[in-house]
């Protein structure tokens, strides 16, 4: 997955866990920014009578570098509260929610948006040097999406919950469709590209069922995830943007959660008690980055981690594990992924898209290079306008405006990833190199096209913000 | 939150140390400084606002960290240290 319980210790902690994180110029307000925080993975539909929320003993936050040093020089935090409105009741409502100071709606959910500025005009670099400024409390969540007697009008719910803040920026915090889509079932399952696994090589099992090609699966279909959403103008996050070939129009972008060093099961009421500093436990730019390219016993560790000290984690890029699988599973399919991985080079390519930008002149017209750090952050030219016809697979469907530029919620950045890490992309370091024609073939079968933009309907975008669908009632999943 | 005495901290830990193990629940020492952790003097005013607890980092070198809200509070005493240990015994 993106980044879905992808280390050992987070999976046990799903309220903190990050999933994916979305950086993008909106295509309808292109004077602003819209970055998108997700957590929560896998969340069911039908979570009662206890359904899903935010963490209210966890700091959320969404940093964004504008000077190109791996550090954050702007964070958003947000905190979050529960309350019980009515009381001895078992129930999440006691009736229909048909707004959003509904007394028929019991657990409710609110929270607070402050931020950060850090870097030019303030010294040093540390997380506590400068004091949040308050950007707005008591902002309410939407429901949870239940079903048509709790829920009835839910898009109504939902737009009541986005809220305006101080200088024109927006936000929404609440439930929302996965916006992800991989076939999770099949690639962990040893590798299994379903339209491929006929080239498996099947550990020597002989599955009949194996041995044709397959539709892929999205099987993160019809379920929830939990969204942070932000609206900013552009030039709150990086004020000296506007020339796409300059630093100065890139911004780095990733999420943390945060906890508390101590928790205490103290009470005898079943509360808990917390106490000590936050400590980051989850932490997300690049898609796949900690899930794919970090062994298991540092992924935690990672996790704790600064993006600016990432070039402890370099090596994961420059030799990733799956490179090296691939021709293994696929014997005969990618000779020349395996002559290149026989050949010691590191992957120069891998390292320029996640981990310091593209610089100038490996694509025409295109830069997201803030500088020279090694930091794993979702980088975004902001200069570089929405596309009018957008491609899913970014910049190697020739669309500038999408992954790794960024990221927008259609993007299919597993595609992408997998197809970089086959060496569809290492000619851009390596003129000589001729990628495997499977290299820009491969996928796990989840898009018609590259102008698919609902993963075969498996997807419901918004073409507003938040952007991400209405989350599924559990109602409607699943349907019989 | 200010000082509770070390008289209370021994108290509290007494009866917390034993299932807490390592993690040692207090009410407060005095913010890095072991005279004032030592001096039992309470103002009239105190009172416990906020979880407050104890881990014993370093038994030897006397070194106990002091968690409160959202801080982290070393103390370095070695005489706090060992009556910590001594109370799990």
């Amino acid at each position: 997955m993106s980044s879905h319980r992808e280390a050992p210790e987070i999976s046990k902690d799903p309220v903190a866990d990050s999933t994916d994180v979305y950086a993008f110029v909106s295509p309808d307000r292109p004077d602003t920014v819209t970055l998108i925080a997700n957590y929560i993975p896998l969340q069911a539909p039908a979570g009662g009578p206890n359904f899903f929320e935010f963490g209210d003993d966890v700091l959320y936050e969404i940093h964004i570098d504008n000077t190109g040093d791996g550090r954050a020089d702007i964070s958003y935090q947000f905190r979050f509260r529960n309350e019980n409105q009515v009381g001895n009741t078992f129930l999440y409502n006691v009736g229909p929610i048909q707004s959003l100071d509904s007394p028929n709606w019991n657990r409710r959910q609110f929270y607070s948006v402050s931020r950060i500025e850090r870097g030019r005009g303030f010294p040093g670099t540390d997380e506590l040097a400068v004091r949040p400024r308050l950007l707005a409390d008591n902002l309410s969540s939407p429901p949870c999406n239940i079903g048509p007697l709790s829920t009835p009008d839910y898009v109504s719910l939902a737009d009541a919950a986005i809220h305006d803040l101080p200088g024109g920026a927006k936000v929404f915090a609440g439930q929302r469709a996965e916006g992800f889509y991989v076939d999770l079932g099949a690639v962990f399952d040893l590798g299994d590209l379903r339209p491929f696994q006929q080239l498996h090589t099947q550990f020597g099992l002989n599955i009949p069922e194996l041995t044709v090609p397959a539709d892929g699966v999205n099987t993160l279909k019809a379920s929830n995830v939990h969204t942070i959403a932000l609206q900013v103008p552009t030039a709150q996050l990086a004020p000296y943007s506007g020339d796409p070939t300059s630093p100065t129009s890139v911004i780095g972008v990733w999420t943390t959660a945060k906890r508390q060093k101590v928790r205490l099961y103290a009470g005898r009421d079943g509360t808990t008690a917390e106490a000590g500093p936050y400590v980051q436990v989850s932490r997300l730019g690049n898609p796949l980055f900690n899930e794919v390219l970090v062994p298991l016993e540092r992924k935690d560790y990672w996790n704790t981690q600064l993006p600016y000290k990432d070039s402890q984690f370099a090596a994961g890029a420059q030799f990733p594990e799956l490179a090296k699988l691939l021709p293994v599973l696929y014997p005969g399919v990618f000779p020349n992924l395996d002559a290149l991985n026989a050949s010691g080079k590191p992957r120069a390519d891998l390292q320029a898209i996640l981990l310091t930008g593209l610089p100038t002149g490996v694509i025409p017209g295109f830069q997201n290079s803030g500088g020279g750090t090694l930091a794993d952050m979702l980088r975004l030219n902001v200069a570089i306008p929405p596309a009018a016809a957008p491609n899913n697979l970014g910049l190697l469907g020739s669309d500038l405006a999408g992954f790794p530029n960024g990221r927008r919620v259609y993007d299919d950045v597993f595609t992408i990833e997998l197809r970089a890490i086959a060496g569809v992309t290492y000619p851009l370091i390596d003129p000589t190199f001729v990628p495997d024609g499977a290299a820009s073939l491969v996928d796990d079968g989840l898009t018609s096209s590259p102008t698919d933009l609902t993963a075969k309907g498996t997807e419901n975008y918004l073409d507003t913000f938040p952007y991400l669908g209405t989350p599924y009632s559990g109602y409607n999943v699943p349907s019989s | 939150m200010d000082p509770v005495s070390r008289r209370a901290f021994i108290t509290r830990t007494s009866a917390v140390a034993a299932a807490a193990g390592a993690a040692v629940t207090i009410p407060g020492v005095a913010a890095g400084a072991s005279e004032r952790a030592h001096d039992t003097a309470l103002p009239p005013d105190a009172q416990l606002e906020e979880t407050v607890v104890a881990h014993l980092r370093d038994l030897h070198n006397g070194k106990v960290a002091v968690f409160a809200g959202d801080r982290e509070i070393i103390v370095n005493d070695k005489r706090l240290a060992a009556l910590l240990f001594k109370v799990t015994r």
